[in-house]
């Protein structure tokens, strides 16, 4: 079948790919970029472990052609440190242990960096009803609104470092 | 899984998306933001051998308002819509019912126009633009056409009336007046969800606001979505309130087709449509216009 | 074992993050699903797609001339031997083949294999495999599959019915006649998934002398090898299983599935490695989950409230197989007899085969299902006798250092204060039989507590053990190398804090090896929420062992006596020198690089004090028990048959939360997991087809749905456990449906026995009723 030259940019690196058709986001970035942080789960956009955020959206990468997204920019939890240094958001993950298996984890941190990006002083019910598409089947979502909730109070997560020495 | 191996054309107009649909044929989809169709593919529920990607048609991704009538693109995204000034002012009950669905990525990509096309008789828009009036334009290669909600929807469910080698391309809905008052109302049993059951109301009143001059109700849920033109009838001339309301309601419960599934029985989606068709009845008897 | 002084803990008790959590919220962690083997092959399965039929002929020719397809595989393929995870009890038990080779006995059941290339290949050609069935009239309701003349699922199982026993002691018909109060009802426990988000997978790899490694997203990796070994045809030292990071277990990864040795078989075969991945419709319909059981239950009561009749009569759904329904059954029971002390105790139980999708362990193993039943009863025991339903538990509960009338050896019990904050934190006098109006909801609140194992659980074979060996590295660094598991929920981290704190070394220079079972010392597995007590134990032990000798190597090469000996950080000092004399790396190294050297390293081995159950229910079968209770506060909507959880209160007695947030995460998740079967989840399986089998109509509650939850933390201190620890993970998700289920009794009045409190199901009990109260 005939591919599509597609051009990415990926986590701030420019990429050119021969893309299927029949290729997700999802694919594109686990496969052909050794992504991996992003994961399948429910192959129907309804659980948000695939959530990658596409030009600053967040989007269910599982069910998004790569075909469609030429020219777009794409960033995976892989693009959230920026200079070695973690995302507020993952760093309130961290604090709050809003994680325990992590199989969700980075589709809800790159939902709450999305949450957040949108509208820093959202309520909890506002972050409740916006998250509804990412499920956790671990941790309640008591400790994943707490994190929320330590992003919102400016909270930088230096104590994160602190508390393991 | 992953979907079947399929060919991937992106149309950079709506001409080009006309000639290779009309080339294709029956073997080709038509996708835009894909949420109605990725999960499809995923599941190997359908299997087309051509993808026509009309998604970078920019001319399709607009909302205008203009002689009273606005206009939304094929493929303006739910979110777009979600966060219109003009949805919001000249068709508030689109954008609340825009919220409704599902969740931000899924508004983030979906469109009104694969929505619409799509037709899942468990979705907001089908039954919300049935509700307002809203009517269509349809492209082909053979020319253009227009189609009311009724004509495109016509008791269907996961197709409409439009033939294999056309699109969906405009969306028009006539202006909400200050006389102009709606109601929504949907339950889904778990966040998220496509609705149980969901109710659309439009109730134009007089201008002492005190008489019912026309209505539309509208209801998804069940076996497809559709206007209710007894219900609709009965509130014509009427007084808003509990006795106009009650014969309404009982008209749309026993109307509303609805079969037995792991939702719930048929009896009880017709106990709750009737339930939300009070509560949005209600809401618009008392909703203003503008938001 | 002794212990040290709370009040100097530095790291046990302490909230201190994850050491799995920067590599999960960065997305570094490699689970199962992530990794690769070079020449990895793509593997699926073709399921029956009948309930019950024989198979007469499979012609796989098509498959296996399809270009890219490297092996196709049958059940005639296989040697035919069985597995069951409780097969090391009873050879009945063990009744499942990898691949079927006569009957198929629901519809998912496995018939075929294919390794290809990629996965549209291995799709391809298992559509291409032309299989030809016979079928067979087929039972879906465990009731009628007792009957004479139904269907026979599993030869020399007349009747279907695979597990009988009975439980008892004293005279329950004499104290029933003689009860002031007796409450009785037929109860039915929903079929709920454990929809871990990550769905099962294998990967196998074999060398080229015939050694196989499976690279496991399991829960416990010494059964699986014992499993797989077995139906392989192999022993235990042939295979490796390689433990990955698994993004969910919940009981659903204790045992063996089908594609474990599918894969092996399909990895012998090509001589590359094979992956099989479920897809999520594979994962609802072909892995484990709860059992569905029908309950008559009989409670009896003396007018002053002391409970002196416990009857219960239980038919468990085993579906096409049995798998761990004889331990669910039975753990299900002796939880439910021992939660109050009664003294006169039935318990009749059954486990019937019928060709629906197979259940098995999920988190509570059969705990919750009767405690559903029990509590629910209990709320209304309490109601008939007058008495108030948090008093009456407290009354008839567990008390500290008591021994049950099952022979059970309660040390740290903290069940009364359980109740007691749980009713201070919920508002209890405040919302409790008020039924506040808003508009058309209802306001209820209802009350539910458990038992649970918390020290271990002596029911797989008799193994309840854990090892561990920990080395100190040449930086004064330390390996642990442990049979306990990191399945997610934080059993890594308390074992590092386990460490820090009896070795002194800091959290971030103790490195965690959770590799494999050539490598790890023995551990029967994470279940019964076991990890942390029994590999705590093993861990701490080690680390004992290996502080003795650091101490004495310090002594050796610094010429002191122990007593003297005083480490601070990295540093070593002896009495009467002010300055450090040494560190710990130059001690490290000083150990063996010498002539007659040593490494400074320990080992620990644990194994409970406990026996196995016997056949009338009787044995201590934990080193220590948990408690818990939940509040859950609901709005009832009477006009749609909503119950909206509007806020839940969770107490737990854990003894000593050696990770306090971990403790709260078990809670809430567990409570959100029990409120999912209450409300909004149902495998919905009607003539043997799961309807549902997919995320979008399965209903895992969302953010949105889920209350806010309050975990609460009683501390007590068990002295069998690692710094006073006992476990907590199931008893979070035992009581919530009896809570919920009473919570809307006490908002309309309505006392549901069937799960899911679904809308349909409590508008119809409205409107039997007549009228909301």
């Amino acid at each position: 079948m005939k591919t599509n030259s597609i051009s990415l940019s990926v986590n701030g690196e420019d990429h050119t790919l021969d893309v299927q058709g029949n290729e997700t986001l999802l694919d594109t970035v686990r496969h052909a970029l050794f992504l991996t942080g992003a994961k399948m789960s429910c192959e129907e956009g309804r659980c948000g472990s695939c959530t990658l955020l596409v030009d600053g959206n967040a989007v269910a990468s599982c069910i998004v052609l790569t075909s469609d997204l030429d020219g777009a920019s794409v960033t995976t939890i892989e693009g959230l440190q920026v200079g070695g240094k973690l995302h507020p958001v993952q760093e309130a993950f961290l604090e709050a242990t809003g994680l325990q298996c992590g199989y969700c984890t980075p589709g809800m941190v790159m939902s709450c960096v999305s949450i957040l990006d949108k509208d820093p002083t959202a309520s909890e019910e506002q972050v409740r009803t916006k998250l509804s598409g990412n499920i956790c089947r671990c941790t309640g979502y008591v400790k994943i609104l707490d994190a929320v909730r330590l992003v919102q109070q400016g909270h930088q997560g230096h104590q994160g470092q602190e508390a393991r020495s | 899984m992953k979907p079947f191996p399929f060919d991937y054309r992106i149309a950079e107009n709506v001409d080009e998306a006309l000639a290779l649909l009309a080339a294709e044929g029956v073997d080709a989809k038509l996708v835009a933001g894909g949420q109605s169709l990725g999960p499809m593919l995923n599941y190997h529920l359908v299997r087309p051998d051509y993808l026509i990607d009309v998604n970078r048609i920019a001319e399709l991704h607009e909302i205008r308002h203009e002689d009273g009538v606005l206009q939304i693109g094929a493929t303006t995204t739910e979110a777009a819509i979600e966060q219109s000034d003009l949805v919001r002012q000249h068709a508030p009950l689109l954008a609340v019912a825009t919220s409704h669905i599902g969740f931000p990525s899924i508004r983030h990509r979906g469109t009104i126009g694969g929505s619409v096309s799509h037709n899942d008789p468990a979705a907001e828009y089908p039954a919300t633009l049935l509700a307002l009036d809203a009517s269509f334009e349809v492209a082909s290669m053979r020319g253009v056409r227009k189609v009311t909600a009724t004509e495109l929807f016509s008791d269907r469910f996961l197709e409409t009336t439009i033939e294999p080698d056309e699109m969906i391309t405009r969306i028009t809905i006539p202006s909400a007046t200050s006389t102009t008052h709606f109601g929504f109302a949907e339950f889904e049993e778990r966040a998220g969800d496509f609705a149980t059951a969901g109710v659309a109301v439009v109730l134009t009143m007089n201008d002492a606001h005190d008489q019912i001059v026309a209505a539309a109700i509208s209801a998804f849920g069940g076996l497809y979505s559709t206007r209710f033109s007894t219900a609709e009838a009965a509130l014509i001339g009427a007084q808003p309130g509990a006795e106009a309301f009650d014969d309404a309601t009982a008209a749309v419960a026993s109307e509303f087709a609805v079969g037995t599934d792991v939702h719930g029985s048929a009896s009880y989606r017709r106990r709750l449509v009737r339930t939300l068709t009070r509560g949005a009845l209600n809401d618009a008897a008392t909703l203003q216009p503008a938001l | 074992m002794t212990m040290t002084d709370p009040t100097e803990w530095k790291v046990v008790g302490k909230s201190i993050l994850r050491v799995d959590g920067l590599d999960k919220v960065t997305g570094n962690t490699v689970y199962g699903s992530d990794f690769s083997l070079p020449g990895m092959l793509t593997g699926k399965i073709l399921r029956s797609p009948y309930p019950h039929a024989r198979i007469v002929s499979i012609d796989t020719s098509a498959a296996q001339a399809l270009p890219g397809v490297r092996a196709v595989l049958t059940g005639a393929d296989t040697s035919g031997t069985t597995f069951g995870f409780q097969g090391v009890i009873s050879k009945q038990l063990a009744d499942k083949m990898p691949l079927e080779r006569d009957k198929v006995r629901f519809i998912g059941d496995e018939v075929a294999a294919v390794a290809a290339d990629d996965e549209h290949t291995a799709l391809t050609a298992i559509d291409l495999i032309e299989v030809e069935y016979e079928e067979l009239p087929a039972v879906f309701d465990p009731f009628a599959a007792r009957e004479p003349g139904a269907p026979v699922i599993h030869d020399g199982v007349d009747g279907n019915v695979v597990d009988i026993f009975d439980y008892g002691s004293g005279d329950v018909d004499g104290a029933l006649a003689a009860a002031d109060v007796v409450v009785s009802g037929e109860f039915y426990s929903s079929p709920v998934h454990p929809v871990a988000m990550e769905t099962h997978q294998a990967l196998a790899d074999w060398d080229a002398a015939g050694r196989l490694t499976m690279y496991a997203s399991t829960q416990m990796p010494f059964q699986l090898r014992t499993h797989l070994s077995h139906v392989l045809g192999l022993t235990e030292g042939d295979v490796k299983i390689a433990k990955m990071p698994t993004g969910g277990g919940f009981g659903g990864r204790m045992e063996m599935h089908p594609l474990d040795p599918i894969a092996a078989l399909l990895a012998k075969q090509t001589g590359r490695p094979v992956r099989i991945q479920y897809s999520r419709a594979e994962e609802f319909l072909a892995t484990r989950f709860r059992h569905p059981i029908h309950m008559k239950m009989t409670l009896g009561a003396k007018a002053d409230g002391t409970m002196t009749a416990f009857d219960l009569d239980m038919l468990l759904d085993s579906g096409a197989y049995v798998a761990q329904a004889s331990g669910v059954a039975r753990v299900g029971s002796k939880n439910a007899m021992t939660l109050y002390r009664v003294a006169n105790t039935r318990v009749h139980s059954e486990v019937a085969y019928t060709n629906n999708p197979y259940a098995s362990a999920y988190r509570g193993y059969g705990n919750p299902q009767v405690n559903f039943a029990h509590e629910v009863l209990v709320t209304e025991l309490a109601e008939k006798l007058g008495i108030d339903e948090i008093e009456l538990r407290i009354q008839n509960g567990n008390k500290p250092n008591t021994e049950s009338y099952f022979g059970q050896l309660i040390g740290s019990c903290e069940y009364e204060q359980v109740l007691r904050k749980g009713r201070e934190l919920s508002n209890w006098d405040e919302i409790h039989g008020k039924k506040q109006r808003n508009g058309s909801k209802v306001r209820g609140l209802g009350v539910a507590s458990c038992i649970n194992v918390g020290g271990g659980a002596r029911d797989q074979g008799d193994s309840d053990s854990s090892g561990c060996v920990l080395i100190m590295q040449d930086d004064g660094s330390v390996t642990v190398n442990t049979g306990g598991q990191e399945i997610g929920s934080g059993g890594s981290t308390v074992f590092a804090q386990i460490v820090a704190e009896e070795l002194g070394v800091s959290i971030d220079r103790i490195h965690l090896e959770q590799s494999d079972t050539d490598l790890m010392p023995w551990d029967i597995g994470a279940h019964a929420q076991r990890n942390v007590f029994c590999a705590g134990n093993a861990v701490l032990t080690a680390a004992r062992e290996t502080k003795q000798v650091l101490i004495e190597e310090i002594c050796r090469q610094l010429e002191c006596a122990a007593e003297d000996v005083s480490i601070h950080g990295s540093n070593v000092y002896i009495a009467g020198m002010s300055d450090p004399q040494a560190t710990i790396p130059e001690i490290a190294r000083g150990a063996h690089f010498r002539p007659g050297g040593q490494l400074i390293w320990g080992k620990g081995f644990y194994d409970p004090p406990t026996i196995k159950t016997d056949p009338k229910g009787y044995g201590n079968q934990s080193a220590a028990y948990s408690f818990g209770a939940q509040f859950a506060e609901v709005e009832v909507d009477v006009e749609t048959g909503h119950v909206d959880v509007v806020r839940l209160v969770g107490t737990n007695d854990v003894g000593v939360a050696i990770n306090p947030a971990g403790v709260e995460g078990q809670i809430e998740g567990g409570a959100l997991q029990g409120i999912g079967q209450a409300t909004t989840e149902l495998m919905h399986i009607e003539n043997g087809e799961l309807l549902n089998s997919m995320m979008h109509n399965y209903g895992v509650p969302t953010a949105l749905d889920a209350p806010p939850i309050l975990a609460h933390i009683v501390e007590s201190s068990e002295p069998t456990g690692p710094f006073g620890a006992k476990g907590v993970g199931e008893a979070t998700i035992v009581p919530t449906c009896a809570a919920v289920t009473n919570a809307v009794y006490d908002a309309i009045g309505v006392r549901i026995t069937e799960l899911p409190l679904s809308p349909e199901r409590i508008l119809d009990a409205i409107d039997a009723q007549g009228e909301p109260a």
